[in-house]
């Protein structure tokens, strides 16, 4: 579905399906699921940044955490490059987990309850180190000084606990911890949207650089669009637990190609107060993924919807090279991007 | 004659805790005209929101407002109202809170009460300020509810907060708020906690509410391209102050404050295609806490001067008309000791 199987590839996400059963009554029987993440599929290459767009709810934090197997998804497979082959994480006991789980690290939105309050910075940023035994005594010592000059902090800071830090130093703790075990693949769940506008850029260009330095590979979890374009390879648009539509990211904001990501894209306010966009204003509000509407979730709030909407699901169709789209209409329309 | 709303003149709002004095609001001064929009933009803790509460009279007990006069001009009988005049639970302030200026917040959950309907809360502020009669009341009420664009306004009446969703609950408390038309609403981050797509829904309503009931908004948030899309005139504030005051367009375009420079340049733009790399701006965004006399963007602006800078607060000037900035780069003034001191 998402494609090739080049060597690049570093994650691969096939038919990923997490449901969430909600239960009523004494006996806790289930009535129904709650559709977190439905039948998703995602490839990321290696040193790629894949943005990941969505509302609240739409389940783009539900899907990070279970490539992370943070959570245990339904169903689906999730193949990850180890050792130079790729190795379907879900297949895999705890024993096995455990030494593939150094190369997958994730980054907290809000830096304030992501630290421990009762830990000093050291320890924080040594805990995945020595939790592995990796390293102990004076070599790890050292690493954490080498892992806190990465990230800009004072060394002088080191045995201090996490409340006398701001919120974008916080942050960079969380990124020196994540980083302490020199993994490949990082799930960052919203890094920069719990912190002051004057302090993202700090933060957005960290990540830019520990990128560049270590070839990283990032998923990139967000709701602002401005930043996901600013750092994303690609970018993929989560709508009720799927992938509605995924493109390079110029592409993507330019030329989309279906009406959700079109009304995303002209809800955002521009900075230039005489580009005044056209604002699509989307009738209603997210669907509920327990309650999902018929056929495409999306028609509800569509101004281009159609009978067949209403009652057949939209397919997973490449419409241009690397530009794939879940529309009935995908072919058709015209829809405006950003200028 | 002005058509000034309200006018803040020199307003100081200091909270005096143990480990200090919080110079949370030191001598802003602004003005709002009849249905104009103002946008307040500043980071956390730059006063904005202590501001719009120093206005209202609803500061939390440790906070005083020391200094500054804020005049209403908006009453029926175009009386002049000196707001910093009355006691903070006087009549006086009770009679305008909600009838001539309203407020609504960033989270509506925790501005709404959990065991009172929304219907009864909606209520409360018509029998106070409007009208004893029962069914005037309702109807007043589910009319209120109809133009912020709630479906089936009558069931919603009944139900409770939690119940909503957010953008229904933001609905809920605008509905709230302007239920007595009010000459002015302050609206403090109504649509931060909210997604892109109501947000856009909820800026078209105060948009479209405001031309039919012709209010003042004074619009505080953090986002710059909130303030760029629906203001008409902006001050930029950073630790207590107003730094940067213009027109938006002036504000967006020519921008002469350094902080509101490097802040501009410091977010990534949608549709910006090249991936350039952000210019950050240096350090952390200080707390108020006994500040030193001197600039307070010292320390992280590209363009400080030292022995300058750091000796002395810089005055708010008047570059061109209507354009007001607070730096030592466009005039020596300085504020002056005495006007400290108070």
């Amino acid at each position: 579905m998402s494609g090739q199987s080049n060597s690049n590839v570093i994650l691969e996400v096939k038919n990923l399906k997490k449901y969430f059963p909600i239960q009523k009554g004494f006996f806790k029987k289930t009535i129904g699921y709650i559709k977190a993440v439905d039948d998703v599929s995602i490839y990321i290459n290696e040193g790629e940044t894949l943005g990941l767009v969505g509302e609240s709810g739409s389940g783009k934090t539900t899907l990070g955490r279970c490539i992370l197997r943070a959570i245990e998804p339904t169903e689906g497979e999730v193949y990850f490059r180890y050792d130079g082959r790729l190795v379907n994480l879900i297949g895999l006991n705890n024993k096995e987990m455990h030494a593939v789980r150094r190369n997958l690290q994730m980054i907290f939105q809000d830096p304030y309850s992501s630290l421990d309050p009762r830990m000093i910075v050291s320890d924080i940023i040594a805990e995945p180190l020595s939790a592995n035994k990796v390293l102990r005594g004076k070599a790890l010592r050292d690493r954490v000084r080498e892992l806190m000059d990465l990230v800009g902090l004072e060394k002088t800071q080191m045995r201090r606990y996490p409340h006398a830090f701001s919120g974008g130093q916080r942050q960079r703790i969380g990124i020196a911890r994540s980083l302490a075990t020199q993994p490949k693949l990082i799930v960052a769940d919203e890094p920069v949207s719990a912190l002051d506008v004057s302090i993202q850029a700090q933060i957005l260009n960290l990540l830019q650089d520990l990128q560049k330095k270590f070839n990283l590979t990032y998923l990139f979890i967000a709701h602002d669009l401005s930043v996901v374009e600013h750092i994303s390879d690609r970018v993929a648009v989560m709508y009720v637990g799927k992938i509605i539509e995924l493109a390079e990211t110029e592409e993507l904001y330019i030329r989309p190609k279906h009406p959700y990501t079109e009304a995303l894209l002209s809800a955002v306010p521009h900075i230039d107060p005489e580009t005044k966009m056209k604002r699509i204003v989307l009738p209603g509000e997210v669907a509920n993924p327990a309650d999902p509407p018929s056929g495409c979730y999306f028609h509800p709030r569509c101004n281009y919807a159609k009978n067949i909407c209403k009652t057949d699901a939209p397919k997973w169709e490449e419409v241009k090279p690397k530009h794939y789209v879940v529309c009935h209409f995908a072919k058709e329309l015209t829809l405006k991007g950003v200028d | 004659m002005n058509n000034n709303v309200i006018e803040v003149q020199n307003l100081k709002t200091y909270f005096y805790l143990d480990e200090g004095t919080v110079k949370a609001v030191d001598g802003i001064s602004l003005d709002i005209k009849e249905k104009e929009t103002l946008g307040v933009m500043g980071e956390s803790g730059c006063g904005k929101t202590v501001a719009a509460l120093s206005i209202l009279r609803i500061l939390p007990k440790t906070a005083k407002i020391v200094d500054g006069k804020v005049f209403f001009y908006g009453s029926n009988n175009n009386e002049t109202i000196e707001l910093t005049k009355f006691k903070q639970d006087s009549t006086e302030m009770r009679n305008i809170r909600g009838k001539e200026i309203s407020m609504i917040f960033q989270e509506p959950m925790t501005s709404f009460s959990p065991v009172h309907t929304i219907g009864n809360q909606i209520l409360e502020s018509i029998y106070y300020h409007d009208t004893r009669d029962k069914k005037l009341a309702v109807q007043k009420a589910l009319d209120m509810l109809h133009k912020v664009g709630i479906s089936n306004p009558a069931q919603r009446m009944n139900e409770y907060p939690h119940q909503l969703s957010g953008g229904l609950r933001q609905r809920a408390m605008i509905a709230m708020a302007l239920v007595c038309r009010p000459k002015m609403l302050i609206a403090d981050e109504p649509t931060t906690a909210l997604d892109v797509t109501i947000q856009a829904q909820i800026l078209e309503l105060i948009q479209s509410l405001q031309q039919e009931l012709g209010m003042a908004v004074m619009f505080i948030t953090h986002a710059l391209t909130v303030i760029s899309s629906i203001t008409e005139r902006a001050a930029v504030m950073y630790l207590g102050r107003i730094v940067e005051f213009a027109g938006t367009r002036t504000l967006f375009k020519n921008p002469q404050h350094p902080y509101t420079t490097s802040l501009l340049r410091s977010i990534p733009s949608i549709g910006r295609k090249a991936r350039i790399r952000l210019e950050a701006i240096k350090g952390n965004v200080p707390i108020p806490l006994d500040p030193l006399p001197q600039c307070g963007f010292y320390g992280r602006c590209p363009s400080e001067m030292p022995g300058v800078c750091d000796r002395a607060v810089p005055a708010i000037t008047e570059i061109e008309s209507g354009h007001l900035v607070r730096c030592f780069l466009y005039s020596k003034d300085k504020e002056t000791d005495d006007e400290r001191s108070k």
